[in-house]
């Protein structure tokens, strides 16, 4: 069971973070596709983070419900993952394997996934 | 099968960018390609768009956005003004051309990933976008610039085929 801790939105497109066993869940929805999306999203990932690493607890980015991302919200994700890295915390990037662009897409991200699973992308 | 086209003028902002992204993936739809194809297609328009307006001349007045459905292949050409001493215009042309230097777009793309992750973060510039456009979209870039400053950037998806 979990329950959804804080929101935030920005233009179109809103994340949900949820709190469960182990996990910290943010499930993005909507469209993300803001000029410079990183102002709104490394606040709120660094903020994740640093929460998760301090309750010991995965990161888990579910992309799932997200209709839309333009490429440069892409850099910030990809840079939330080296934070992790950094900072010992599990990340998982889940997306919705019935979405082609998100199939394609995430599939990439897999470059950053390591052996000890503390960087995981998971479709589904 | 008759080629369509879906020709746009607009105001080079950010709310004109997200506001092609209906008629151009109604007419993709409408021209027949499926809910996948139209879907990568109207994103590239959308990151050609972007480009546009991030790195195109300041006082530039328009942006043209073109959608061209054939029976071979479909079109999408986005049209900007660049500055005279174009710094972004020799970077672009940089990556177009190292992108044409994989065999494989997703190659390219990964590289991009892994060289976005590399360095400090810094917003725009990381031609992401590009690389998306030929490994998501399926599309070969090609550009030319006229005697009018006016920067022409294509992308060329070929319908029933498997490579860019």
């Amino acid at each position: 069971m979990s329950e959804a801790v804080k929101q935030w939105a920005e233009g179109e497109l809103t994340l949900e973070a949820r709190q469960g066993a182990g996990e910290l869940r943010l499930v993005w929805r909507g469209r993300s596709s803001d000029r410079e999306p990183g102002r709104f999203l490394m606040p709120v990932l660094s903020q994740l983070l640093e929460s998760c690493r301090r309750s010991s607890s995965r990161l888990c980015l579910d992309f799932a419900p997200l209709e839309y991302m333009n490429s440069s919200t892409f850099t910030p994700v990809v840079k939330a993952i080296d934070e992790a890295r950094k900072a010992g915390v599990p990340i998982a990037l889940e997306y919705s394997q019935a979405k082609k662009w998100q199939a394609l897409s995430f599939s990439a991200l897999r470059t950053f996934e390591t052996a000890d699973g503390s960087v995981s992308v998971l479709g589904r | 099968m008759d080629t369509s086209v879906l020709e746009l003028t607009l105001a080079p902002d950010w709310n004109a960018v997200r506001s092609a992204w209906d008629p151009c993936r109604g007419m993709l739809e409408r021209s027949g390609l499926d809910a996948d194809e139209s879907y990568a297609l109207a994103m590239v328009a959308q990151e050609l768009l972007e480009n546009a307006v991030k790195y195109g001349a300041d006082d530039a007045e328009v942006i043209g956005l073109s959608l061209r459905v054939a029976e071979e292949d479909v079109t999408v050409e986005v049209r900007s003004r660049v500055g005279v001493d174009d710094a972004h215009l020799r970077s672009f042309d940089r990556t177009v051309q190292w992108i044409r230097g994989h065999q494989d777009p997703f190659e390219a793309y990964v590289e991009r990933l892994k060289q976005t992750s590399a360095r400090p973060y810094v917003p725009g510039g990381s031609g992401l976008g590009l690389a998306r456009i030929a490994y998501e979209g399926r599309c070969a870039l090609d550009f030319y610039v006229d005697a009018g400053s006016i920067l022409a950037v294509s992308a060329v998806y070929r319908r029933g085929g498997t490579d860019g």
